[in-house]
């Protein structure tokens, strides 16, 4: 049992290094709790796939301690770790069958062949792949041969399985069906799960948590629907979901409010932001699902008037395109219904709560 | 562990990159031993059976151990000698001991032979100056008075049973020489004892290059009689190209062929090609030999269906050297060209043929630079091999036919000439070298286009 | 697609000059064949009778049968030894290359790769001195030790291939799944490559097989080699016997050959690129 249920894997300060110009991760402090299921997500090169190479042992930190249930691993050798692993292109050894592939492990743990048996034909029930126990690799199609991995990884019971883009190299429908499976997966086997992918709706789907990182660092690290409603940079503003960004400066702050003055001279009220003060710069970040349209817009504490310059048909709903605030533009999603009265060269009235918009730095 | 000072980048800090060069280094520090670990093995054996071997096989072409080992006295006193007129007396005196020195007997047969390498003649001047010596020793007695160093004759003398001679007039050393033999009165074959002294000679590595020391201690040209290492090194650098070239036309058609040939045909040709690659040089000479020679298979055609009235000479001679030489190269021709061609997708012969370029545009323009990369290697490869062969050109060609690698091993093993070996190698190694290296840069250069 | 006449021309010019350069390879290894089965000692078709007297004399019981065996045997017994030192050595380095972060790694392979470029009179030279002075000459083990030299570069040069193609992932899923690395070697990598193992080991059995010039420098007279019989029948009086040998080496080439064509289907299969 862990020492303390939520600090089940711990980075402390971590730094890693591959050449003196570069830190590909910086400074990081991240938990990750027993039985959670944890994203790190970040765009290319920001150093995720680092981070999970040095939890499993084969990068070391060039500082900093990687803690797994509250002993410190740096220096324990990656077959000594017992942390399962399932990566991009699966890695499954070509020469042996699917059966061979997952004995693999429990040969290692020098298990009996009675017992290897019971696992393995567990660990296939898991996955639905009973039936391909004497397949080899190259047999499966990618999202069979994506299960093989998955039950390898969890056929010797790890207390912890890393995750590396595992659904990458599959096309978009299977994805979402195994986006789905693993998180079931999850839940069913209560095993400590650290994921990292690029895809922001993928990370939303399956978290219990989600980490942010940007060029080595942490941007922050929340359950989904917070780092969705309320991010905490420009950075998580941008990179997940769509976003309205607007540059202004401070011009007013009271307890949990501020007032911004955009670059035409607009003033926006927004959610307040600590350690705030007037005259700084901020981007504002407007969801364009926040923004409403006509009446409803007209009694807010944000309300103002723009010409519509254009109408982007997205199937399920339109975006009415609206300049704002200066060289910006808004972005504003919308039902069909909703958009159906209004044309190109509209004046239309739009607006939004402040609670709605965050000033970030 | 202990946390490193570091500090971020992009805060404006600058990184304490002394402490990180540091720590990256240790990190790395197990596994870079871990690779040199696995490669340690081969590293050392080779090192230690071939790069030693070799290097120390170089050594030869300057090492001018023999003339001290062999006339120590000589050497001893011919410092004293200026260089001009004939060496004094006291030099006429040492050789005159060493050579009577029956104990030192092998030493100075080595002497003479390294002399010999210098000025031709010189090894029958020694023997014959060793027995008139001890002939003249039988004649006069043994303790001749007026030699000041009498070790070497008491040695002698003591093999030999000293006689009363009155009659005999004493003798300066000089005169006992230059008696025996007149050649001793000549400055040019004291001159070549001297070079021998040198701690170094550059006599080997100049006669591979047809050259020498002369009289006046300037490097000259050897007499044109003598001139064959620079013909030599032309040889085995002309047959090199030629077969170079007729494997690269004859080559790269059948590449071109077989990349055209569907996939079954295409490794069935292979296997073809790849047959007498495998097969040994030997058994493939043989064959050379059964078809070419003169109650050959090939005479016995040519007389039957009356091309000619006499057999030709086909073998031991040129074209034997260059038909058998072709063909053990012409696999390692073909290879490379072959494998670089099915690396090359039609999509960009296509895309050309449909930007209108007409067929012989298409393959001199866009085809050939595309598989020059395999033209090269092929060159490269076949041409290195070239160089070096022995086996082919020693059992089918005839006496002008012989390339570099036969005379060093003829020089090792029937003259015993080290040294002659040695440069011929170095010679050898430096024109395999060089084409390395123009190679690389002529590889880099088209890269760079 | 449609061809111009010029395009045909060219085509099947190419075509009949390739089709002379296969003949030009393959007919010379062929036609002294039969003259091997000869009854009479001549050289020339056509043959005036059928024997196996050549073949007899070199399965003989008399001197001349026990001096091909012996030289048959000798050439095996250095050709398996050699190989097997060769393999070992160039796997073990081509294994450390492909990590990817050796020391001086461009002079390490330079060096360990000059026996291919170096030509091998100069090499056999230098060997024939520096063993003397360490009392190798006329051993079998020099000639091992030498043999195995020039093959390992083959051996480098083909595993490292095959380990081009290895997915160093692999690796690292065999160390995640709990295995030691000398398991993860023996188990997932070793199987993966052995066929890039399996040719470095028959090209250099191949190297020593074929060798001549570094025996004929090395060995003693009574250390008979199939290449050095060779030399010697040609070198002499050509005799149906060197034929009947050359036949039998070819045969063999022919087998190995086959081996080699079964390895590389089945490198194919495994690599999944079919
Ligand atoms: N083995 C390595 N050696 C040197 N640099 C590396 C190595 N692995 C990754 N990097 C560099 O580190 C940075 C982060 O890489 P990575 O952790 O793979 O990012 P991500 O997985 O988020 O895409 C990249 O700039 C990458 O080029
Ligand atoms: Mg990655």
């Amino acid at each position: 049992m862990p020492l303390n249920r939520n600090q089940f894997v711990r980075f402390v300060n971590v730094h890693k290094a591959y050449d003196v110009n570069t830190l590909v991760v910086k400074d990081l402090n991240l938990d990750v709790a027993n039985g959670e299921f944890l994203t790190l997500l970040g765009p290319s090169g920001s150093g995720k796939t680092t981070t999970l190479m040095m939890l499993a042992g084969f990068e070391e930190p060039t500082s900093g301690d990687i803690i797994l249930d509250g002993r410190s691993i740096n220096g324990i050798p990656a077959y000594k770790r017992g942390v399962g692993m399932v990566f991009q292109n699966y890695a499954l050894f070509p020469h042996m069958t699917v059966g061979e592939n997952l004995a693999f492990p429990l040969q290692a743990r020098g298990m009996s062949r009675a017992d290897q048996k019971t696992r393995i034909l567990q660990a296939l029930d898991m996955v639905k792949l009973s039936a391909f126990a004497d397949r080899r690799p190259a047999q499966l199609s990618g999202g069979q041969q994506q299960r093989v991995a998955l039950a390898r990884a969890l056929v010797f019971e790890p207390s912890l399985v890393l995750m590396d883009e595992p659904l990458g190299a599959l096309d978009k429908q299977l994805r979402d069906h195994m986006q789905l499976e693993i998180k079931h997966l999850h839940q069913r086997i209560g095993v400590t799960v650290v994921y990292v992918t690029h895809d922001q709706t993928e990370a939303l789907v399956m978290s219990d948590r989600v980490a942010v990182f940007n060029e080595g660092r942490i941007q922050q690290v929340a359950a989904p629907a917070e780092i969705y409603q309320n991010p905490q940079t420009d950075f998580v503003a941008q990179f997940i979901g769509e976003n309205n960004r607007l540059e202004g400066r401070v011009a007013e702050i009271s307890h949990n409010e501020s007032t911004i003055v955009l670059k035409d001279g607009t003033t926006v009220r927004s959610g307040s932001v600590a350690g705030t003060t007037s005259g700084e710069k901020r981007i504002l970040s407007v969801r364009p699902e926040a923004i409403l349209v006509g009446s409803d817009a007209a009694n807010l504490p944000n309300s103002f008037y723009g010409n519509v310059k254009e109408i982007v048909y997205l199937g399920d709903h339109v975006r009415l395109i609206i300049p704002f605030g200066g060289p910006e533009e808004l972005s504003i999603k919308l039902t069909h219904r909703r958009a159906a009265a209004i044309s190109v060269g509209d004046q239309v009235s739009f607006g939004w709560k402040p609670e709605e918009c965050r000033a970030l730095v | 562990m202990s946390t490193l000072d570091i500090v971020d980048d992009t805060t404006g800090v600058s990184l304490d990159r002394r402490a990180l060069r540091r720590s990256l280094h240790r990190v790395g520090r197990r596994q870079r031993l871990l690779s040199l670990s696995l490669v340690a093995p081969l590293g050392a054996f080779t090192l230690v059976f071939f790069v030693i071997p070799i290097l120390a096989f170089f050594v030869f072409s300057v090492a001018n151990t023999e003339v001290p080992r062999g006339l120590p006295l000589t050497t001893e006193a011919i410092k004293e000698w200026q260089g001009d007129g004939l060496p004094p007396e006291g030099v006429f005196e040492a050789l005159t001991s060493d050579l009577e020195n029956a104990e030192n007997r092998t030493a100075v047969i080595g002497a003479a032979r390294r002399l010999n390498y210098d000025v031709a003649g010189f090894h029958g001047l020694m023997t014959k100056t060793v027995s008139g010596l001890s002939r003249g020793a039988l004649e006069a007695g043994a303790p001749v008075e007026s030699s000041p160093a009498p070790d070497g004759f008491s040695i002698f003398g003591n093999d030999t049973t000293p006689t009363e001679s009155t009659t005999a007039k004493p003798q300066t050393p000089i005169e006992r020489l230059t008696g025996i033999d007149a050649r001793w009165s000549q400055e040019r074959y004291w001159k070549a004892i001297e070079r021998g002294t040198w701690p170094v000679t550059p006599l080997y590595l100049l006669t591979a290059l047809d050259l020498r020391i002369g009289d006046e201690g300037s490097i000259e040209r050897v007499s044109p009689d003598h001139r064959i290492y620079l013909t030599l090194i032309a040889r085995t650098f002309g047959v090199s190209a030629s077969v170079t070239l007729i494997a690269l036309i004859l080559g790269f058609p059948l590449a071109l062929f077989i990349k055209r040939q569907p996939a079954n045909r295409a490794s069935l040709i292979m296997f073809l090609v790849l047959v007498p690659l495998w097969t040994s040089i030997l058994v493939r000479t043989t064959a050379w030999l059964v078809l070419l020679q003169g109650e050959g298979l090939l005479n016995d055609l040519i007389v039957m269906l009356h091309l000619s009235e006499t057999r030709l000479p086909l073998i031991h001679n040129r074209l034997g050297v260059l038909v058998a030489m072709v063909h053990i190269c012409l696999p390692f021709m073909i290879l490379p060209i072959y494998s670089v061609m099915k690396g090359i997708p039609p999509s960009y012969t296509r895309a050309a043929a449909s930007l209108g370029a007409a067929p012989a545009r298409v393959f001199f323009k866009v085809y050939l630079p595309l598989v020059f990369p395999g033209l090269a290697a092929g060159v490269l490869l076949v041409f290195i091999m070239c160089l070096g062969f022995y086996v082919t050109p020693a059992l089918v060609g005839g006496p002008r036919d012989q390339m570099l690698s036969y005379f060093i091993a003829m020089a090792v093993n029937r003259d015993l000439n080290w040294g002659l070996a040695s440069a011929l190698s170095i010679i050898l190694i430096l024109i395999v070298a060089l084409t390395l290296l123009v190679f690389k840069r002529f590889a880099s250069a088209t890269l760079a286009r | 697609m449609t061809t111009t006449p010029l395009e045909r021309i060219a085509a099947s010019a190419v075509a009949s000059v390739a089709i002379m350069v296969l003949l030009f390879l393959i007919v010379p290894l062929v036609v002294a064949v039969p003259l091997s089965f000869n009854s009479e000692p001549y050289f020339s078709y056509p043959m005036p009778g059928f024997s196996l007297r050549w073949y007899g004399e070199l399965f003989g019981n008399d001197i001349k049968g026990l001096e091909w065996r012996n030289a048959f045997l000798n050439s095996v017994f250095i050709g398996i030894c050699a190989s097997i030192l060769a393999t070992v050595l160039g796997t073990s380095a081509s294994l450390g290359i492909a990590r990817g972060d050796l020391p001086f790694k461009q002079a390490l392979q330079a060096m360990m790769l000059s026996p291919l470029v170096i030509p091998v009179v100069v090499y056999a030279t230098g060997v024939v001195y520096f063993f003397a002075r360490i009392s190798l000459i006329g051993t079998y083990s020099g000639l091992i030790i030498a043999h195995a030299l020039l093959g390992t570069p083959y051996v480098l040069i083909t595993v490292t291939a095959s380990l081009s193609g290895f997915d160093r992932n692999l690796t690292k899923a065999g160390l995640s799944l709990g295995a030691p690395p000398w398991m993860v070697f023996r188990k997932i990598a070793l199987p993966l490559i052995a066929p890039g193992v399996a040719s470095g080991a028959l090209f250099a059995f191949v190297t020593s097989w074929d060798e001549i010039i570094v025996t004929l420098f090395l060995a003693y007279p009574d250390q008979q080699t199939v290449p050095r019989r060779l030399w010697a029948g040609v070198n002499e009086q050509l005799s149906p016997v060197v034929i009947a040998a050359s036949t039998i080496l070819f045969v063999i080439t022919l087998g190995l050959l086959v081996v080699v064509e079964v390895l590389r289907r089945r490198n194919i299969r495994l690599s999944g690129t079919i």
